[in-house]
């Protein structure tokens, strides 16, 4: 498949770690298609390549060999300072462990990616006050994330990671660290926010029941991308 | 869009992480306060004392590019007449000074000048410049009033003087009453500066004053320097025998030589602690990275740039770095108090008579202490700054990761620290190094031993788990892997440890083998019972003449065998003026140190009563003279050749002195003064008894000091002892600062390992393992910095009594070796790296197990 209008177009992207001075493959040759607006869920077990998948989609990490297609750019052709500003643009992250910025409140952690993108501070703020009010945190801005439950603290990762605009966002296991009740409603806002802003969303999980809520379910094994069909 | 140079964020990220870590930020405050401070309190002291010296020759030399002299006895003032009738039209003005102190004036040493005021406008300005200095009733005044004294209206305030008080000035051990006759109103700060430790007097009221009457000490010339040379000829023309006309700068040109030395040397000791302070500095921003491997890596993730990771840690850093060096700038200033008092009497003891009434307070001082602690900090933190911008995000997120880095940073450090340390121990060894690439090379084999230190760490922690697990247990295993796998962490504060224990030992070692030279050195110079000079005169050089006939009585007194005299005196000469000591100690010879010589002691002291010279050893390494060579000095009779019949050992003063036969002295220069004696006493005389009996009877009009053998080796040794408070001094904040480093350290390594602590105690270690774990790890940092100092404390001994002194100073030492500097510096290893472990003991043994394991 290669369709002009996808989104992201990654092609026999490839990685492997060094272990005990031996090369442990992660990736074999993986092949994909994302079209806009699309929501794909990556199934796999512990140590599958998901999260390595991601790293590379979003240029934390380096294939060994492939391409990553996004706006006409390839991320494997670029170096390090090039693959910051291109994520820093285009792609929004939420992870397991939230990952707030512990010395900022909660509405400097939204502000934050628009201001790196920069957009002007008042604009970023606004924004990030409506995603806030959006994820049911209003009038909790000035508060610090240590203040947070589990579930409000990924709440505000997931308006940080659509406070400047992304056309991407990647979920490494959002509802990984939460229970199972607030795992349910934290997923759904996550579906619901990307949706309506008319996001990407790559999820990686190995919980079935938020896999449901994808377009699209893939299952990683052993390295490799095996389609699901979709099971909405 | 164009993004900020650095979101306002960005910036909130690393301010408030020093705001939620107060105690760390603390801890590189401190670092750098204290670092920056103790350079700038020694800079200060150094700019003071040197400002003092200038201020002094300035005050006396004034304008004056030449002088006449004509040694020991002056001129006779005919001379001045007969060359101010020549024709000549040059300026020129007569001298007589003479050193003496006041009881109304706090007893420091002052220069009375005896001046023509008439003569002075073209050198002195700020005496006679206009009539605004010198009010013409305090003119008339005197020359009116007998004994009648000008002085500054600050030192007049100071003391709470007025015009027509009444002073007593100790001239020679000798109570003289003077009158405040005018004040002089100084124009500006430089005039009043220069009239800081001057009394002014008319020449004929120094002349009674001091003895000399009918005599100048000097006569001031401004050569112009056009013709200068056929200028010099007429005047030397007329110059009656055994004057001589000279360069006014070669007058203090050596004193500034030596002194300079001196300065260099406490810098160079004051910047040891700044080093220290960085190792602290380095240690908090590489902790503050590895705390935050997490928020860094997400900003990483959210497409933040090395770059900009690098600006906020280089820009937390650095905004402490100018907290710290603020606060060390004013701690400086009121420690430079202190060093001022150390250093300048140290100069005194040693080099020459000078006080510092004030502190001055150079804005290049301070200036150089801001960017030296800024320096400090940048270089201290851009190496944990560059780490953690130049983690790509995944291993930013990975403590294990960051920790396998800081241990292959340690092995290419460790490779270049031997490099370092090796290059700069064969420059030392091969080359011959001037003062400054001496201290630098010092450095190098100091910072180089610094840089392996970690590396040792690293290797040796895993075998101490081995002998210390079938010992102590599980303890035993656990703390030296948690030292060795923290790397990161530990190595910086054992090697600021290490520096500072060594250069502690370093320089014990030095001030004991030196101590130890002089102890030696007394036995074999002084053998006399009783020893006498003029009171508050220079315990080891003094020049102030002795009453005749005190020591007509002295020859005669019951109980005395034998009597010998010594007259120290500043003899011309064309290297400037320099130390004549004649004595007529008959056994001299076999009383001397001999540090290059022919023949017997008795038989260089027989060439010595033929007329050649002893050079001590710091005056013939300063002039490059060495046995069987000559020096020439300006004798009544004009220049006169010495021959040198041996160098001794002498540790009088850096300056170094000439010893003759008082005989010949006399005979050459004839001046039958005596600055100081010695007696041998009847046995079975009570000593101390003749002490007090001498001090009272012997001269009632002079106060002399007379002391017996035993008291003026104990004097002796404690101006020595007070030559090194300075350094002692230095030592000691060094050895804070690296306390601050472990304390800094252990409290990260704790903070930081809060959940394991928790899972310790979880799985049922008790408070107490708690508590023994840390001081176990603290112990073994404190114990292994301790070891390696050892070492390397005995080499920078080593650099500075072989190489550092003799360049500064002129001095051989030889290492006494002793242990007790050894077990001290050991012990202070230990024990500062225990205490450093205490509160973060307390901390990690108070925490339940169930906070401490919510923490990750």
């Amino acid at each position: 498949m290669n369709t002009p209008t996808a989104l992201l177009r990654i092609s026999g992207l490839s990685k492997s770690y060094e272990e005990a001075g031996q090369r442990r493959p992660i990736l074999r040759n993986v092949d994909l298609e994302i079209q806009p607006g699309e929501f794909v869920a990556l199934l796999g077990s512990s140590g599958s390549g998901k999260s390595t998948f991601l790293n590379l989609i979003s240029g934390i990490d380096l294939a060994d060999v492939g391409e990553i297609w996004m706006q006409g750019q390839n991320l494997v052709a670029m170096n390090e300072a090039e693959r910051t500003l291109f994520r820093r643009n285009h792609i929004g992250f939420v992870f397991q462990f939230f990952n707030l910025l512990p010395t900022l409140t909660v509405l400097e952690n939204v502000t934050l990616p628009a201001e790196l993108r920069g957009i002007p501070l008042k604009q970023a703020q606004a924004r990030a006050a409506e995603l806030l009010a959006q994820v049911g945190l209003a009038g909790r801005e000035s508060t610090f994330p240590d203040r947070l439950s589990g579930g409000e603290q990924q709440r505000v990762a997931i308006a940080r990671a659509l406070s400047h605009d992304p056309l991407l966002v990647l979920a490494d296991e959002p509802t990984g660290n939460l229970d199972e009740e607030t795992g349910t409603h934290i997923m759904a806002l996550l579906e619901q926010l990307t949706r309506q802003a008319g996001k990407n969303l790559v999820m990686a999980t190995h919980n079935l029941e938020n896999a449901r809520l994808a377009d699209r379910v893939l299952r990683m094994h052993e390295g490799k991308l095996v389609s699901e069909p979709a099971q909405r | 869009m164009k993004p900020p140079a650095l979101a306002p964020s960005l910036i909130k990220v690393g301010g408030r992480y020093l705001l939620t870590h107060p105690l760390q930020s603390l801890l590189m405050l401190v670092g750098i306060a204290l670092g920056v401070g103790v350079a700038v309190s020694v800079d200060i002291a150094n700019a003071s004392a040197a400002q003092a010296f200038e201020l002094s020759t300035e005050a006396v030399a004034g304008k004056a590019t030449h002088y006449i002299s004509a040694g020991p006895l002056g001129l006779d003032e005919q001379t001045y007449t007969t060359l101010r009738s020549a024709g000549l039209e040059l300026p020129m003005a007569p001298v007589v000074s003479q050193l003496v102190t006041s009881p109304q004036l706090g007893n420091a040493p002052l220069q009375l000048m005896g001046i023509d005021p008439f003569a002075e406008q073209p050198f002195r300005s700020y005496i006679a410049g206009d009539n605004e200095d010198l009010p013409s009733a305090a003119l008339g005044a005197f020359y009116a009033i007998p004994g009648a004294v000008l002085l500054s209206s600050e030192m007049a305030a100071q003391y709470g003087l007025a015009e027509g008080d009444t002073l007593e000035l100790n001239i020679n051990g000798i109570m003289l009453p003077a009158v405040v006759a005018g004040l002089l109103q100084p124009r500006d700060t430089l005039s009043a500066q220069a009239l800081q430790g001057l009394i002014l007097a008319d020449i004929s009221t120094v002349q009674e004053f001091s003895g000399r009457l009918g005599r100048l000490e000097r006569i001031d010339l401004i050569l112009p320097s056009q013709d200068r040379a056929a200028i010099i000829a007429e005047l030397e023309a007329r110059l009656p025998e055994g004057a001589v006309l000279l360069q006014s700068e070669s007058r203090n040109q050596s004193v500034e030589q030596m002194t300079t030395a001196f300065r260099t040397n406490i810098t160079a000791l004051s910047l040891l602690g700044l080093v220290v302070g960085v190792f602290l500095i380095y240690n908090t921003v590489t902790f503050s990275v590895v705390q935050r491997r997490q928020s860094f890596g997400t900003l990483r993730a959210l497409g933040v740039s090395s770059r900009e990771i690098f600006a906020i840690v280089l820009g937390e850093a650095l905004l402490v770095g100018v907290i710290g060096s603020l606060v060390g700038l004013a701690l400086g200033i009121v420690m430079g108090r202190g060093s001022v008092a150390l250093v300048s009497q140290t100069i005194n003891d040693v080099f020459y008579t000078m006080t510092v009434r004030e502190v001055s307070l150079p804005t290049q001082s301070l200036l150089k202490g801001a960017l030296l602690g800024m320096a400090a900090t940048f270089v201290a933190a851009i190496i944990p700054a560059w780490e953690a911008a130049k983690s790509p995000p995944r291993r930013t997120l990975s403590r294990s990761q960051l920790e396998s880095v800081s241990r292959r940073t340690l092995a290419q450090a460790s490779v270049a620290g031997a490099l370092l340390a090796i290059a700069s121990a064969l420059a030392l060894a091969r080359l011959n190094l001037q003062l400054i690439p001496s201290f630098g090379a010092m450095f190098g084999v100091v910072i180089g031993a610094a840089l392996v230190a970690p590396f040792i760490m690293q290797v040796s922690m895993p075998l101490l788990a081995r002998v210390l697990a079938p010992l102590i247990g599980p303890l035993g295993r656990l703390a030296p892997r948690e030292v060795s796998a923290s790397a990161s962490r530990t190595s910086p504060a054992m090697a600021a440890l290490m520096v500072a224990v060594a250069v502690t030992i370093g320089g014990s070692l030095m001030v004991s083998s030196f101590r130890a030279s002089v102890v030696d050195w007394m036995e074999v110079i002084l053998r006399d019972d009783i020893y006498g000079s003029v009171a508050g005169a220079s315990i080891t050089e003094p020049q102030e003449a002795i009453e005749p006939d005190a020591l007509r009585r002295l020859e005669s007194w019951p109980g005395i065998t034998s009597a010998r005299y010594l007259r120290n005196v500043m003899v011309d000469s064309p290297h400037g003026p320099l130390m004549v000591a004649a004595n007529n100690n008959p056994d001299d010879g076999e009383e001397q140190v001999y540090f290059a010589a022919e023949g017997s002691g008795e038989e260089v002291w027989q060439a010595v009563q033929d007329g050649a010279v002893l050079l001590s050893e710091p005056l013939a390494n300063r002039l490059e003279l060495g046995l069987g060579d000559s020096i020439t000095l300006y004798t009544p009779h004009g220049p006169q050749d010495f021959e040198i019949a041996a160098i001794f050992s002498d540790y009088t003063s850096s300056r170094g002195n000439i010893t003759m036969w008082l005989e010949n002295y006399r005979e050459i220069w004839g001046d039958q003064s005596v600055t100081a004696f010695s007696v041998e006493v009847a046995e079975g005389t009570d000593v101390d008894a003749l002490v007090s009996e001498l001090q009272g009877e012997l001269s009632p009009e002079q106060l002399l000091h007379i002391r017996s053998n035993s008291t003026l080796r104990a004097e002796s040794l404690s101006v020595f002892d007070r030559t090194f408070l300075i350094s002692s001094a230095l030592h000691i904040i060094t050895t804070n600062v690296a306390f601050v480093g472990v304390l800094s350290a252990m409290l990260s390594l704790q903070l930081e390992k809060q959940r394991q602590m928790g899972i310790l105690k979880a799985i049922g270690l008790t408070v107490r393992q708690i508590w023994s774990l840390t001081l176990l790890e603290t112990g073994l940092i404190g114990a292994l910095s301790g070891l390696l100092a050892l070492p390397l404390g005995y080499i920078i001994a080593q650099v500075l009594l072989g190489l550092i002194n003799r360049r500064s100073f002129g001095w051989t030492l030889r290492m006494h070796f002793e242990t007790e500097p050894f077990i001290e510096a050991l012990l202070v290893a230990i024990a500062a790296a225990l205490l450093a472990g205490l509160y973060p003991a307390w901390r990690a043994s108070r925490r339940s197990a169930a906070d401490a394991m919510r923490f990750d």
